[in-house]
């Protein structure tokens, strides 16, 4: 029996199994008995996997659908840290140590960003397509108008398995996943929008240098700029003027 | 560290799985996205099929020591399932087959798992101390040591000895219900 378990556990040694497989080949009475041991074995390791799905089915309802970690404990750790800051801030405001313009600097991207960042409006639907997928895409936009972005993401989720129109619905889900604040995630989609076909490039150029400035990936965020800046867009005059102010910022600093 | 979370994992530390899952999930997932173009919802099912396959390696003792990091190991465990799930989709005898499977009969699909139901159905309906036992030791990953505690035998060889007559008395009753149906 041990023997046998050891065989399904590929643990035998080679000359265990060299024995084990020359007794499997002569023996038809013990290579049937081996045979449902496999099948026994083969349910218990089923079973066992099934467990582990539901443990780590369990860990993922700290997250909301947008994939982000939602952990009260790390909550309650994060507010405490806020206060920490804060703390820290006022005695760096009264003491004008170097620590405060370094926060300051990282701060002021943020108060930029939210400045600059306007919900993009839906502009896609109605639309003309087959009438299934108008109805799962209307229905997606219809969540987005609605600002319920969560909905929105898993609704982009399911068209982006089958669509053939992908830049706007990565675009879109890009926008919801900002609203929502995964940056990151956001910015992985619209890196994944086809540039060459020229759909909704001109946004998802604003939109992304926007996201890299949030994260602080400066040097990309100003070069994507450039470009929208470059070319004569809704979008240029706003990504000039955005490109004026983080010079003026950096300059500001710099004196300091 | 790796060889740490390894032991802690082999050791079956829930919480130390817990936290080696939450610390990977978001790169392996933004990475799955970013290189594969697959889509949030599946790259979240693929980090737990990683997971799952890592765990149990672990476990069964197939990885016992590693030289790179785990996280190295986790991203080369989803490339390999990515690879394997691109050669099922491309493969034309398995999507002959399995239309094939879809024309013909329903229950020759599900015939694995209706077998693993039944397997499981008559482990619930075992006696103890054969029920608990196979339990631990298979489904939840107890060592012979810890059920020895648990279930108060005096020593981990007894547990063994029992373990061998209940999984050969599963086995027989299982093989006997097939006979009998």
């Amino acid at each position: 029996m041990d023997l046998i378990e050891r065989y399904f556990n590929n643990s035998l040694s080679d000359k265990e199994l060299d024995l084990f497989e020359e007794k499997l080949a002569s023996d038809p009475v013990f290579a049937e008995e081996v045979q449902q041991f496999g099948v026994v074995f083969d349910a218990l390791k089923k079973a066992r996997v099934k467990k582990l799905e539901a443990q780590f089915i369990s860990y993922e309802k700290e997250y909301n659908s947008s994939g982000k970690r939602c952990d009260v404990r790390k909550l309650k750790r994060r507010k405490a840290n806020v206060s920490i800051v804060l703390w820290i801030l006022f005695i760096g405001f009264t003491i004008q140590t170097s620590l405060f313009f370094t926060t300051k600097s990282s701060s002021n991207y943020d108060e930029l960003f939210v400045n600059y960042f306007e919900v993009y409006p839906n502009v896609i639907s109605p639309m003309k397509r087959t009438i299934n997928d108008q109805n799962i895409v209307l229905n997606a936009m219809n969540h987005y108008d609605h600002e319920d972005y969560i909905l929105a993401i898993e609704a982009f989720d399911q068209i982006l398995l089958s669509s053939d129109s992908r830049n706007e619905i990565l675009f879109y889900k890009a926008l919801a996943l900002m609203t929502e604040g995964d940056y990151l995630t956001a910015q992985s989609q619209f890196e994944l929008m086809n540039i060459e076909s020229g759909v909704f490039v001109n946004q998802r150029n604003w939109y992304l240098s926007l996201v890299l400035l949030k994260l602080e990936k400066l040097t990309k965020a100003k070069k994507l700029l450039k470009v929208v800046a470059a070319e004569r867009t809704s979008f240029s005059n706003k990504a000039s003027s955005l490109l004026n102010e983080l010079s003026a910022s950096e300059q500001d600093c710099t004196t300091k | 560290m790796s060889n740490c979370v390894i032991t802690s994992i082999l050791n079956n530390d829930n919480k130390a799985i817990e936290s080696f899952y939450h610390s990977h999930r978001s790169h392996f997932i933004s990475w799955a996205q970013l290189n594969y173009n697959i889509s949030l919802t599946d790259s979240q099912d693929l980090f737990q099929e990683v997971m799952i396959v890592l765990v149990t390696k672990i476990q069964n003792k197939q990885i016992t020591k590693i030289s790179s990091s785990l996280k190295t190991l986790i991203f080369g465990i989803g490339k390999q399932l990515i690879r394997n799930r691109l050669k099922l989709i491309y493969n034309k005898g398995v999507r002959e087959e399995k239309y094939y499977r879809k024309e013909t009969n329903a229950l020759i699909i599900n015939e694995p798992d209706d077998r693993c139901a039944l397997i499981m159905s008559i482990l619930n309906d075992m006696k103890e101390p054969c029920r608990s036992i196979l339990k631990l030791f298979y489904i939840d990953n107890l060592s012979l040591k810890e059920i020895a505690v648990t279930l108060n035998y005096k020593s981990a060889e007894s547990v063994k000895v029992q373990k061998h007559r209940c999984l050969k008395q599963l086995k027989e009753n299982v093989f006997k219900k097939q006979r009998d149906t």
